[in-house]
């Protein structure tokens, strides 16, 4: 397993990406909201996430070359929008150095949300567009998406948790919603790829055998993160505690899952039809 | 636009790899890179045992995924159809790997970046056969336009051991022994 730098640099880049739009969907709620730590750091889990990507490549001192085919590659368009969502996120935090108005902050967070969005949307189609059956799956962008809702979710949390007042139960309800779609679709995406080519069994088999109790513990994880989270609310004189509790929870799980999506693709070919 | 591509006639085909050598030669390719290889398959039982051999490069597709999907441009079509690359700018991010039905792209450790058959687009250029077509001690390879290969000899894009050839429409024909053949 060589792809570290792909399961941090996509986890990375979701869980800023989905902590923006939560961010931006809460501000529409109460202007006055201006999650300044949220934004700084999601600046700074985009600019993480990006340098960790060029540990992916041969020759990371031609990566800006990943551009050029714009036109026909789905990892070029996901370079193209993770690039302008850390520049957008960039302009974000300078908002008030630069003496944005109030119509203007607005503008500039949806814009910055449907950008990332896209940039989401382009890491799932470049899976699903491989010779890899596990990768090649609606489920790939549900996973994606998934972990944006979830993980950006925490990062707000944690990050803003005081300007959240009075949000919390609804947030914490719509990640439960994400993932328990994510649990429902997963045991017949992997009987799926049972039932499907050799690349495609191999994989299944991988899932149930090599990797059966990683996945187990990694439902665990993000099915008890999400319950801490929602737990939370009934507990609110340790509301902060299990809100810490539920992100180690939800980070080691998503990343537990994430791994186990690079381990097990195993590409059609020559004999392994 | 052309379209060059591969005849290989697996019935005559004896499995001694010389073509697969004579490529790696004249690419001078590192151990376990390989633009050409040949695989070999067997099954049955007595008294009905059986046994064939397939070489296979890059296949020249006319709907290449990697050409599609590869981030940079490196891979391009030419004019004559065959998939070629060039390799200044190519980053090493392993794509087209993850997109070719054939295992044709090859990750070059050494050097950072993916390298593949170009059926031998310098030889041809001036006027000479592939490596591996010359090397084959059988005859068994061939190149030329498609159209003209499809006229002269059968074949066939799709066998049992390979995926779909409707992904990517490879220029390949392979005349096939009938145990090797889709649904066999």
């Amino acid at each position: 397993m060589g792809e570290w730098s792909l399961v941090i640099f996509t986890i990375l880049m979701q869980t800023a990406i989905g902590a923006y739009l939560w961010a931006t969907l809460m501000k529409s709620r109460k202007q006055e909201r201006d999650f300044n730590k949220n934004n700084i750091a999601i600046l700074a889990l985009t600019a993480v996430a990006m340098i960790v990507s060029l540990m992916h490549l041969g020759t990371p001192s031609g990566a800006l070359r990943a551009l050029l085919n714009v036109k026909s590659s789905w990892l070029s368009r996901e370079i193209l929008f993770s690039g302008a969502f850390f520049g957008l996120v960039f302009i974000t935090v300078l908002g008030d150095k630069l003496k944005l108005n109030g119509s203007q902050k607005v503008l500039l967070g949806w814009v910055t949300s449907v950008v990332g969005l896209l940039s989401v949307f382009s890491m799932s189609k470049l899976y699903m567009s491989s010779i890899i059956p596990a990768w090649n799956s609606r489920t790939t962008m549900l996973d994606f998406f998934v972990t944006t809702i979830v993980l950006g979710g925490i990062m707000l949390l944690v990050t803003s948790l005081k300007e959240l007042e009075g949000e919390v139960a609804k947030l914490s309800i719509v990640m439960a919603a994400a993932v328990l779609i994510h649990a429902a679709v997963f045991p017949s995406f992997v009987a799926g790829l049972g039932a499907g080519t050799a690349a495609a069994q191999t994989s299944a088999m991988k899932l149930a055998q090599a990797y059966g109790g990683m996945l187990i513990l990694r439902w665990v994880l993000v099915l008890g993160g999400v319950g801490l989270v929602i737990l939370s609310q009934y507990k609110k004189q340790q509301e902060s505690t299990y809100i810490y509790l539920a992100l180690a929870a939800l980070v080691l799980g998503q990343i537990a899952g994430r791994y186990i999506f690079f381990a097990v693709g195993v590409a059609r070919g020559v004999g392994v039809i | 636009m052309t379209q060059k591509g591969f005849y290989f006639d697996m019935t005559a085909c004896i499995g001694c790899k010389t073509c697969q050598i004579a490529c790696k030669d004249k690419n001078d390719l590192k151990v376990g890179v390989l633009y050409r290889k040949v695989s070999s398959f067997e099954g049955g039982k007595f008294p009905k045992p059986w046994m064939y051999h397939l070489s296979m490069s890059c296949n020249h597709c006319a709907k290449p995924k990697c050409v599609e999907n590869c981030p940079t441009g490196a891979l391009y079509k030419r004019a004559d159809g065959i998939v070629a690359q060039d390799i200044e700018k190519c980053i090493g991010c392993k794509y087209c790997i993850w997109s070719c039905p054939y295992g044709a792209p090859q990750y070059k450790e050494d050097q950072g970046k993916v390298g593949k058959c170009d059926m031998c687009a310098d030889l041809l250029d001036k006027g000479e056969n592939p490596a591996c077509v010359d090397a084959c001690v059988m005859r068994v390879i061939q190149y030329g336009e498609l159209d003209e290969l499809k006229q002269k000899y059968q074949g066939t894009q799709d066998l049992a051991v390979l995926p779909e050839s409707n992904i990517t429409k490879p220029s390949v024909l392979i005349n096939a022994k009938p145990v090797a053949e889709k649904g066999a």
